[in-house]
């Protein structure tokens, strides 16, 4: 074709992409994403995953948690983080607790934006304020049918002083209190220094070896299915 | 301006450039909650030149830094040479969890990456890079760091005042949180005594005796102990 009839196709496409009569809508992207828990002895609270217009992380290493973070790494609730994310592009909360072994799927859905970011985050039961995942993770280049594959890192919230008691630890290894108010740690967030357990010295510790990680919490698997 | 002029201007170019002469932004993050990271030592250098390497014995130099966090050693020895340094980049000692960076750094025709840092508190821990090829691609690059052990001192883990020279025993401080004192001693033995992965701290809970001076739910780790992100340009 030459170039006038070129020229004029893509002006009238612009114009009716601008509005007119027909709604334009957006092409969704579809992200199927497993967690897989890949601890010894700790379960995961239910995981909120969040899909952002920004590249904003949720916390970052070195800054203090937000008062919604420490609730979720210290009680494992995660309401209050969703709540506080201001225009989403899309959240979704894990219904059930993943235990050690078992993986589960989720799936985000949202229109295009110019910037896609990913946040999945979830506590570690057995202890005081520890969380595993990641934020700020593009998926801006993710082709259809492209997955990738990330072991994420178990973070300290440092706002809970790692006492690892029976009081102060809300998973099955003891039923004690979730979420309080005080800050009694570093209050800064950094990389989990690992439990230390009633068999290797700490004697407030109700946890066992068993309990014990490394670094690596969460196995995350991320395919875009459309 | 006629088209082969052009070109031979650009081939002129590329070719001052062939010694891939790199530009680099460097950011180095602490990663741990209660380690400090003391004056840091960034280098870079040829191929034939290595700080440490991990299972050989480390240099009385390295030794130096390991145990009393004290660069002089390794700066002499690479002003011998023509690697390019940049010597205590955070201005002090790197706090748990914060990061310090290098910008603009014109590393010339020095084509690998190495730096070092005392672990405090540890006998003789440190985190170190030996060696990382920076590519020539340009781009954003992350390398995660171990903490290492020289494997020039026991790890007794006891606070001692006199701990950072060469030779004598002890950790020389433990700076940000109450310490314990008094401690026995957890060893006195070297096991390895070339660099390997640092078997990390034990600590314990008491704080007047027992076998350490350090805390065990407080001076401990997991690796890695710090994230290194470098924008070659």
């Amino acid at each position: 074709m030459n170039k006038t009839t070129f020229l004029t196709i893509l002006l009238l496409s612009s114009l009716s992409a601008c509005g007119g009569k027909e709604k334009m809508t957006k092409p969704e992207r579809v992200f199927d994403i497993t967690l897989t828990n890949v601890t010894a002895n700790q379960p995961l609270s239910p995981a909120a995953l969040v899909l952002l217009s920004t590249a904003d992380p949720l916390w970052q290493v070195g800054m203090s948690a937000s008062i919604e973070l420490e609730g979720l790494a210290e009680s494992g609730h995660s309401m209050g983080l969703l709540a506080s994310v201001s225009d989403p592009l899309a959240t979704v909360s894990a219904t059930e607790v993943l235990m050690p072994g078992h993986s589960q799927v989720l799936h985000l859905q949202a229109s295009h934006a110019e910037t896609m970011t990913l946040t999945v985050v979830s506590m570690l039961a057995n202890t005081n304020d520890a969380f595993t995942g990641v934020t700020g993770l593009s998926l801006m280049d993710m082709e259809v049918g492209q997955t990738v594959r990330h072991l994420l890192p178990i973070y300290d919230a440092g706002t809970e002083a790692n006492t690892e008691a029976l009081a102060d630890v809300p998973g099955p290894a003891a039923g004690g209190e979730g979420y309080n108010s005080a800050r009694d740690d570093v209050d800064y967030v950094a990389y989990h220094p690992g439990v230390v357990t009633s068999v290797d010295g700490l004697s407030t510790s109700v946890l066992d070896g068993s309990h014990k990680f490394d670094q690596g919490g969460v196995i995350v698997l991320i395919e875009r299915s459309q | 301006m006629r088209i082969k002029t052009t070109l031979s201007i650009l081939l002129a170019l590329t070719a001052s450039h062939g010694a891939h002469a790199a530009h680099l932004d460097i950011a180095l993050t602490n990663l741990t909650q209660n380690i400090v990271f003391t004056p840091l030592l960034v280098v870079a250098h040829d191929s034939a030149t290595h700080l440490f390497e991990v299972g050989q014995p480390a240099s009385d130099n390295v030794q130096a830094m390991a145990e009393g966090g004290d660069l002089s050693g390794l700066v002499a020895q690479l002003d011998q040479t023509a690697a390019v340094m940049r010597v205590n980049p955070a201005e002090g000692p790197l706090m748990p969890a914060m990061t310090t960076m290098i910008e603009a750094w014109e590393t010339g025709s020095q084509q690998y990456l190495s730096l070092a840092a005392m672990l405090l508190p540890t006998n003789d821990g440190f985190v170190g890079l030996d060696a990382w090829m920076i590519p020539a691609t340009p781009g954003t690059y992350i390398v995660m760091l171990n903490g290492y052990d020289a494997g020039t001192e026991a790890n007794d883990e006891l606070v001692s005042a006199t701990g950072g020279m060469p030779g004598n025993p002890g950790i020389p401080d433990a700076p940000l949180f109450e310490h314990g004192a008094q401690g026995l001693g957890v060893t006195a033995t070297v096991t390895n005594a070339t660099v390997h992965i640092h078997p990390g701290n034990l600590g314990d809970s008491d704080l007047m005796g027992g076998p350490s001076d350090l805390i065990n739910n407080v001076h401990r780790w997991l690796n890695p102990v710090a994230k290194l992100v470098i924008t070659v340009h």
